[in-house]
């Protein structure tokens, strides 16, 4: 817990504090559904940052472990198992899901990785479209995890605890010699490999925390729309628009999921209000612009041009701010 | 570097613009519509878009609802079920309307059921055939479209009365749609003497069904009873050419194969000759105030109009009926309206609600010559049916 230092965990508590009592002053539940999403997207974004930004990992499967949150959820309690057990549960079925899937997808690198995550994240959805004791395409109830009252006000606040829990997990990560050695891994994973870096452990390693927490929040969205279907929670959407919201938040950094998810998800809800059928034109133009002008994403590049602001020309671009597919 | 700041400057700046509150009119009665504007289902919630724009238009043009204009208050769903239930929520905790009318699918529709109820809002469900949308038996919901056991039930009257064929395939894309037409037609196909073959499903998305076309022609069937949506039924259609599969008979669930695009060269064009459907409505139906609209919605769309379009014309004039008829707009009074609604006829036929489920006549029609033409119920019909369909090698 080295990187909370000082001024930081107060910051932390403080933007975490101000989240939290916004349900409070919210006007309706519309509007706490949309920063439902929104805190909930940034807690997988950062889910996915430790294997798609520290480790360089570049998943767009991430799905399957929200997919198997939501399902198990709901397959879990329909077979008695006491409603928050059932998420617990199903969480850790991901998680050894991921360790299944990553002793396999880890062999592979770049796009060979990139196409097996996408391909087990197909497989599972095909399964249970066709898995009628998971209600096939048809779909399924999901139980309420709250009561109808507090409804959305206590959803909100557990998308804010799993996003704190994100976001702490990423800090230690960026400070822990497990992030240092995910970082080596990402820079250069043969030099890693010939320093003794384990890298199949401990990409693994990652996967397996970021499935964990990916499936905590597939299991809120599931109980939180009451009704789950395979194009729902197991759609390759989901698993690209996590990307997108750290890549272009900027993958590596710790406020990059965050802000990703609050610029893309935002923009979308509030393009859709405006501009009807448009709204996708806008917010496809939106993200080229973003890509155009901050290849890093916005936290990347606002970094480096802080950073080349304060230093010299010269300096060699710091570490944390180069861009993740430096990976092989 | 000043690039990057110019246009973070940019983003913010429009940002702050799309907070700002929309200005909403004083003294409208608002209805939200959730429909399907974007994503897969974006061709049928167009159709919705017009067939709404045209009734309110007619609506407003005539002084309105109790004095009042009505305003139609949109959330596209993205053909996501999950945006559906969000959109729920928007038009009725933020916006307040006093009542909806959606979603297009019978998947989304499905998803809204719950919150609709737990809302205590008026619904009137446009165009979802599944029948499961209507299991909860919720006070708060009204379908005005005929559902997939009519479909069924319809489409079995109309062989048996032309021609009495003997074996049955039935090929569904396997979303609650295509499912629930499937087990309907199976249980009542069984039922009614004929011999279900063969049962594939596939997935709508998929590139290719020769596969399943093939296993289809193994079985030489009398029939094939399609459930599909558009994309699918066009590409099954000319893949049925490919595989030169020759039923006698090419029937549907309507959908796909009902769409405006479906007979064009835009859809499968001279492979959807001889495509019977089911039909819940067609410009040639004769019910007073459905030419009328026909040439309204070719005016302004410069296309003919399909059954969804007009679904959402008639659900929208039925819900300003229903709120005439409650001498305002609280909720229960709404659906009490509608509940005790008897409109002896529509441009879509007579409206009535029995549990919630417009009792409504469906049609069968074929494609001849490019266009939809009712074939049966005998006393509607405006052509005589083409059986056998010609084989595909016998076409030209």
């Amino acid at each position: 817990m080295t990187a909370l230092r000082g001024w930081r965990i107060f910051a932390l508590l403080g933007v975490t504090a101000v989240f939290a009592c916004l349900p409070l002053f919210l006007p309706n539940d519309y509007v706490l559904q949309v920063f439902f999403r929104i805190v909930l997207f940034a807690a997988l974004g950062l889910a996915w940052n430790l294997v798609g930004g520290y480790a360089g990992q570049l998943s767009l499967g991430h799905v399957a472990y929200f997919g198997v949150g939501a399902y198990g959820m709901a397959m879990l309690y329909a077979h008695h198992v006491p409603l928050w057990l059932s998420v617990l549960f199903s969480a850790l079925i991901a998680t050894g899901f991921a360790a299944i899937i990553g002793s396999i997808v880890f062999r592979l690198r770049g796009p060979y990785f990139t196409l097996s995550t996408i391909a087990f994240a197909e497989v599972l959805r095909l399964s249970v479209t066709n898995l009628p004791a998971a209600g096939g395409a048809i779909g399924l109830s999901t139980p309420a995890l709250f009561p109808p009252g507090a409804f959305w006000k206590m959803f909100y606040l557990s998308a804010v605890a799993l996003a704190f829990v994100s976001f702490l997990v990423n800090a230690w990560t960026s400070r822990s010699r497990f992030g240092y050695y995910l970082m080596a891994i990402r820079e250069d994973e043969d030099t890693a490999a010939a320093v003794g870096i384990d890298t199949a452990n401990y990409k693994l390693r990652a996967l397996m925390a970021s499935a964990f927490l990916t499936a905590l929040g597939g299991g809120l969205y599931g109980s939180a729309f009451q009704f789950i279907v395979p194009d729902s929670v197991l759609s390759g959407e989901i698993s690209v628009q996590i990307a997108i919201i750290t890549m272009l938040g900027g993958a590596g950094t710790l406020l990059g999921p965050v802000v990703g998810a609050v610029l893309l998800l935002a923009a979308s809800e509030l393009f859709k209000n405006k501009f009807q059928e448009s709204h996708l034109l806008t917010y496809g133009i939106l993200i080229v612009i973003v890509v155009l002008v901050l290849p890093e994403g916005i936290v990347g590049g606002l970094k480096q041009l802080f950073q080349r602001k304060t230093k010299p020309p010269a300096s060699v671009a710091p570490l944390a701010a180069t861009p993740a597919q430096g990976g092989d | 570097m000043r690039t990057r700041l110019i246009a973070a400057i940019l983003i913010l700046f429009s940002a702050v613009c799309l907070v700002t509150p929309m200005a909403s009119a004083q003294g409208t009665i608002k209805i939200g519509v959730i429909t399907s504007l974007t994503g897969s289902q974006a061709a049928f919630g167009e159709a919705h878009k017009n067939g709404y724009a045209i009734a309110i238009d007619e609506i407003n043009a005539k002084g309105g609802v109790l004095g009042k204009k009505v305003e139609l208050d949109f959330y596209d769903d993205q053909s996501k079920p999950d945006q559906a239930v969000q959109g729920v929520s928007k038009l009725v905790d933020q916006d307040h309307v006093v009542m909806l009318l959606g979603a297009y699918s019978s998947e989304n529709t499905k998803a809204i059921i719950n919150p609709v109820s737990t809302h205590q809002i008026p619904l009137i469900i446009p165009t979802a055939t599944a029948d499961n949308v209507m299991d909860s038996k919720s006070p708060w919901v009204f379908r005005i479209c005929a559902g997939a056991n009519d479909y069924a039930r319809a489409t079995l009257e109309f062989l048996k009365h032309n021609g009495s064929p003997k074996t049955i395939a039935i090929v569904y894309e396997k979303t609650n749609f295509g499912q629930a037409n499937m087990q309907a037609m199976k249980e009542q196909a069984t039922a009614a003497g004929l011999q279900v073959v063969a049962v594939e499903e596939y997935e709508a998305k998929a590139p290719d069904y020769k596969a399943v076309l093939r296993r289809v022609k193994d079985k030489n069937p009398d029939v094939v009873y399609f459930g599909s949506y558009l994309l699918d039924a066009t590409t099954l259609m000319r893949q049925s050419m490919e595989v030169d599969l020759n039923p006698k008979y090419y029937t549907s669930a309507g959908t796909g194969f009902a769409a405006a695009e479906f007979p064009t060269p835009k859809g499968a064009g001279r492979n959807a000759e001889f495509t019977f459907s089911v039909s819940q409505w067609l410009p040639d139906a004769p019910w007073p105030g459905s030419k009328e609209f026909d040439a309204e919605y070719f005016k302004r769309f410069n296309s003919h109009p399909q059954y969804h379009a007009m679904q959402a014309y008639q659900s929208l004039q039925t819900a300003a009926i229903a709120i005439t008829n409650a001498k305002g707009t609280d909720a229960a009074k709404i659906r009490d309206a509608l509940k005790n609604l008897n409109l002896k006829t529509s441009a879509f036929g007579p409206v009535k609600f029995d549990n919630g489920q417009n009792l409504h006549t469906v049609l069968i029609t074929q494609v001849q010559g490019g266009k939809y033409h009712v074939v049966f119920p005998a006393n509607l019909a405006d052509v005589k049916p083409v059986i056998p369909a010609p084989r595909w090698a016998d076409r030209k």
